[in-house]
């Protein structure tokens, strides 16, 4: 498995080597939007453990061997096969798991017809993608850095019309700005269906959540023909045959 | 097959739920059935008179006891035998005076209630099954009787039929011995002075008497035939084939349950599994979504991480606690 991940993800080649000055942090440590209150240091972990309880830390873990399978960060865009299989958790934990090896993270919330990521990690909704993408803030503004070196560009308000606000970032290179302002940045991208796809052939390296016992095999059979066969993260992958039996199938097959 | 146990791991629950309804539905019908009692009697079994009894000399061939179960056991599978039986036994249930449907049942009710087996080369052994012990035991006593009968009158119809015959051939054998006595009186007087046959005479005299001996034999044996046909008729209800040895008694204490009670398990045990199976088979066949990282590199997807059990479920549950 380890050879064919290593022919799949030639990209990772292009993962940085070495960790940006945090100096580029520096004047944006107070949490939120350029324009909004100053408010007290966010600590994205600690609401996420109250959110999730102990299972956050192995989340994370998970998701730091996966990127480590991947030959680290830069930029990896993580999509599914239809909504509700988990897909933003695993961005931000791929967010909060890259920041001691890999240095500044962004997390950038490109699901704009539904995001969740505010909600979730109880921040400012606007100014984000939406705003950016219209002109009414920029990019660095809209940038809510977390105690973790990690910074959240929301979708911001994007309105009713999210087709037209999606193919403007399928034109502007929003990842290759954030590239220039962090160490990697991770994309909570939509849905591998409609403009989805377009977004995610738009990334470097694209990861696939898969949700188990919920996920379509023929969907993703779509997707790893239209992806070249990508990396995979199988959520809720509850293993409910005991070891013994697991490794008799294992043998077997 | 691994989608095949995996669905059973995951739904555990769902899928014992059939055997476990099952078992208890089975067992629960034994339960609620009435209590059975268990009558029995036991019948004397010999060869038929004038013949010698078989008890005074062993036989290689069938046993008596062997000959009369299987008669019995083939007059049980007989409808008016079943009738004669149930008129005796009970008449109110067994009649054919209600509906045809409902006496059919009644009459296959008890062939099935009615077990016969040997106790040995002579005892017929009859046990029966009822709800009460004086129904079973008056089944079992139904049972005797009806075959006595009809043993006896099997025996007497023959013994009827033998005795014509053998009448007839008594006439025949009659007229043959008088024909030959005559034929010789005849020729003794017509040779009484001697003569100049000499020799031949003798042989022809030795000859008439010769016929007459043997027209005495076929008489005498037709006679003893015709006798023992009517010592048969006349000897009335016992033909010394079969007799009551044991009066028909029953137990007052019910039959167990134990051992219905493990079949109804064991069918429900294996009805449960079917259903089990054929839900199993139709949630593997209805399934379309990937089921682990097993799914994934079957179609050339590498899985750089698997996790357990994280999202809304648990969140949900965490907020509820």
């Amino acid at each position: 498995m380890k050879a064919a991940l290593s022919l799949t993800l030639s990209e990772a080649e292009a993962a940085p080597t070495s960790v940006k000055p945090r100096r580029r942090r520096r004047g944006i440590t107070a949490v939120g939007a350029g324009d909004a209150k100053p408010t007290e240091k966010l600590d994205l972990r600690r609401t996420l453990l109250e959110a999730n309880g102990s299972q956050w830390p192995r989340l994370t873990d998970e998701c730091s061997s996966a990127l480590e399978l991947m030959g680290g960060p830069a930029v990896v865009g993580v999509t599914s096969c239809i909504r509700g299989e988990g897909r933003s958790t695993i961005a931000i934990a791929m967010a909060l798991a890259q920041p001691y090896r890999y240095g500044t993270t962004v997390l950038l919330e490109a699901d704009v017809e539904k995001p969740s990521l505010a909600a979730t990690l109880e921040l400012q909704q606007a100014p984000g993608v939406a705003d950016v993408l219209e002109g009414a803030s920029s990019l660095e503004e809209t940038i809510q850095w977390t105690g973790e070196s990690v910074g959240v560009v929301t979708a911001g308000s994007a309105g009713t019309d999210t087709s037209a606000l999606l193919s403007r970032l399928l034109r502007r290179n929003l990842v290759g700005e954030l590239r220039e302002l962090a160490d990697s940045v991770i994309v909570d991208l939509p849905p591998f269906v409609g403009p989805g796809v377009g977004m995610a052939r738009a990334c470097p390296r694209v990861v696939v959540v898969v949700r188990a016992g919920s996920t379509p095999l023929d969907r993703l059979e779509r997707v790893a023909a239209e992806l070249d066969h990508p990396p995979v993260i199988v959520n809720r992958a509850d293993e409910r045959l005991p070891p013994w039996l697991r490794r008799m199938f294992r043998t077997t097959s | 097959m691994r989608r095949y146990v995996e669905a059973y791991f995951r739904h555990p629950i769902l899928l014992m739920l059939p055997v476990l309804v099952a078992v208890a539905a089975s067992s629960a019908y034994v339960v609620r059935q009435p209590n059975a009692f268990r009558g029995g009697a036991s019948l004397w079994c010999d060869t038929p008179v004038p013949n010698p009894s078989s008890i005074f000399g062993g036989s290689s061939q069938q046993s008596p006891a062997e000959t009369q179960r299987a008669v019995l056991t083939e007059l049980l599978l007989a409808r008016t035998f079943l009738e004669k039986v149930g008129e005796k036994a009970v008449p109110s249930r067994y009649g054919t005076n209600g509906p045809k449907a409902r006496a059919d049942d009644a009459l296959f009710q008890l062939a099935r209630d009615v077990q016969v087996s040997t106790g040995g080369p002579h005892l017929l052994l009859v046990s029966t099954t009822g709800g009460t012990p004086r129904r079973a035991s008056q089944l079992a006593d139904a049972v005797m009787r009806t075959y006595i009968d009809e043993v006896n009158d099997t025996q007497r119809a023959r013994a009827q039929s033998s005795l014509v015959f053998y009448r007839s051939q008594m006439d025949e054998a009659s007229k043959a011995l008088s024909d030959a006595r005559a034929k010789l009186t005849q020729y003794a007087q017509a040779n009484q002075g001697g003569g100049p046959a000499g020799t031949a005479t003798d042989a022809t005299i030795a000859q008439l008497t010769e016929q007459v001996s043997g027209a005495q034999a076929n008489y005498d044996k037709a006679k003893g035939d015709a006798s023992s046909a009517q010592l048969v008729i006349s000897s009335g209800s016992d033909s010394g084939v079969v007799r009551v040895f044991d009066p028909a008694t029953a137990s007052p204490v019910p039959v167990g349950r134990r051992k219905k009670l493990v079949f109804a398990g064991a069918a429900g045990i294996f009805g449960g599994l079917m259903v089990s199976f054929l839900a199993i088979l139709l949630l593997v066949g209805t399934d379309r979504a990937v089921r682990g990282a097993v799914d994934v590199e079957a179609i050339r997807m590498p899985v750089v991480a698997t996790v357990k059990e994280i999202g809304p479920k648990r969140r949900r549950r965490k907020k509820a606690s």
